[in-house]
């Protein structure tokens, strides 16, 4: 079954803009990084190659870039221009993304917490709100063993 | 025989008990994503699911009032690798707390295969292949949900920006097909279809009339924004005209047709106004009351 690698290769050609350029260059590079069929090898590049690819990197980028911007509104603002390039080195270093806001969030404050090329107004807002993400995170894993479906647990099936 | 009249209500959002608050008598129903009932660590946590407890309680201060109806987005039935078991325990649990009269997944894809769950996100929800390969693992994990649940289980049609080509079947006979090995019905999303044919030049008519009418069990209806010469689900504003008049016309076709939801984001609700979120309820229930006048339609689906 090659479908897993097809669904692998469409979510890989979502999250990088550069491997999409690269197999509409050369639509056979495909079938050298995963293993599939000749009609799903057709269906990527027909689909690396469609207009609507270029939504599907930008909302990818949307999303991943909601948790940040949720959470560290300053930073962003601070950051300015140079937030593309560094949360664009961010994603290549950690390629997955977390479900978790927080988490994600966290991630990328210490990403940045260990350059050396941030602003001083950069650094100061980095230092803020890094501090409350990680003041929300520990409040919440404190409240991990609460289980708020306690009682419905323990009832027989609807 | 005329149609019952579908019950109207809004997608759960941190806003909605404003509205709940201000104009509760319009809400029939309320549509919780579980997934945002929780925070996830992740697998290797010793607790994994820590739970919102305010929202949980400030949704349970709704829950006598209103019926609850249960919208996923975590467990990406395409997706090519096994069910998440433990999130699907807790989607379980949620219901067993609220009391879902339905539970509905994506037929999108959220989760990549080779990722380790839950941090193998898609970043979006991504095209999936109509094939009679993933027919079999929507199929079986839509019994296993059926099982675990004990309620009616649904399918969303997406929104697509590169649909895949040369599928086996069209999205519309793939959800028919899955209703008939598996009884899943479908929550028709009016929203993601306008978007589908204005990115995609799908014909909404020839969408609509090759569905089963007796799959669809409720209706989604949303408003978007335009993102560099695409349109986009973004849930930011009032539904557009059209899907009212093709409400209008294709409610009273679907004779399982019993709750029409607007979607729509917190981050969104003081653009569209209190005030808008009525007009849409109000919108809704004309819409519901016109399908419940209606005469029971022949079924005349083969």
């Amino acid at each position: 079954m090659s479908l897993d690698q097809f669904q692998r290769a469409l979510t890989d050609l979502t999250a990088s803009p550069a491997l999409c350029r690269a197999v509409r260059r050369e639509p056979a590079l495909l079938s050298q990084l995963y293993a599939l069929s000749p009609l799903e090898q057709d269906r990527l590049a027909d689909i690396a190659a469609s207009n609507g690819m270029e939504a599907n990197c930008m909302i990818y980028r949307a999303n991943r870039l909601a948790p940040v911007a949720l959470n560290c509104p300053d930073l962003c603002a601070a950051l300015g221009d140079d937030l593309n390039r560094l949360i664009s080195a961010y994603w290549y270093a950690e390629p997955t993304t977390n479900v978790h806001f927080l988490v994600e969030t966290e991630r990328f404050c210490q990403f940045l917490e260990e350059r050396d090329d941030l602003s001083p107004q950069a650094r100061k807002a980095l230092s803020r709100e890094h501090r409350k993400v990680r003041d929300r995170l520990a409040a919440t894993a404190a409240m991990a063993d609460r289980d708020a479906f306690a009682v419905a647990r323990v009832m027989p099936p609807a | 025989m005329a149609l019952a009249k579908p019950s109207v209500g809004l997608l759960y959002n941190p806003a909605v008990p404003a509205v709940l608050d201000a104009a509760g008598t319009l809400v029939d129903h309320i549509e919780v994503i579980p997934d945002r009932l929780w925070y996830d660590f992740g697998t290797g946590a010793e607790h994994r699911f820590s739970h919102a407890h305010t929202a949980i309680a400030e949704l349970g201060r709704f829950a006598g009032r209103h019926a609850m109806i249960g919208h996923g987005i975590g467990l990406s039935l395409p997706s090519a690798m096994p069910i998440d078991e433990d999130l699907l325990a807790e989607v379980a649990a949620s219901h067993r707390h609220f009391g879902y009269r339905w539970y509905s997944e994506h037929l999108s894809m959220f989760l990549a295969p080779g990722g380790s769950v839950p941090n193998a996100q898609a970043g979006m929800g991504l095209p999936v292949v109509h094939d009679a390969e993933l027919l079999e693992i929507v199929g079986r994990k839509v019994e296993l949900l059926q099982a675990t649940l004990g309620v009616p289980i649904a399918l969303e049609n997406g929104t697509i920006f590169s649909a895949v080509p040369n599928p086996e079947m069209s999205e519309p006979e793939f959800m028919n097909r899955l209703h008939e090995r598996t009884g899943c019905k479908m929550l028709l999303d009016l929203h993601n279809l306008y978007a589908n044919m204005r990115n995609l030049n799908w014909s909404p008519a020839e969408y609509l009339g090759a569905l089963d009418p007796e799959i669809v069990i409720e209706v989604h209806v949303a408003g978007g924004d335009p993102l560099r010469g695409h349109y986009t689900d973004s849930h930011s504003r009032r539904s557009p005209a059209v899907i009212w008049d093709w409400l209008e016309e294709w409610g009273p076709r679907f004779p399982n047709l019993a709750a029409i939801t607007f979607e729509y984001h917190e981050s969104y609700h003081k653009r569209i106004g209190l005030a808008g979120v009525v007009a849409e309820l109000e919108k809704m229930h004309a819409a519901a009351e016109a399908i419940s006048g209606a005469p029971q339609p022949t079924p005349a689906f083969a």
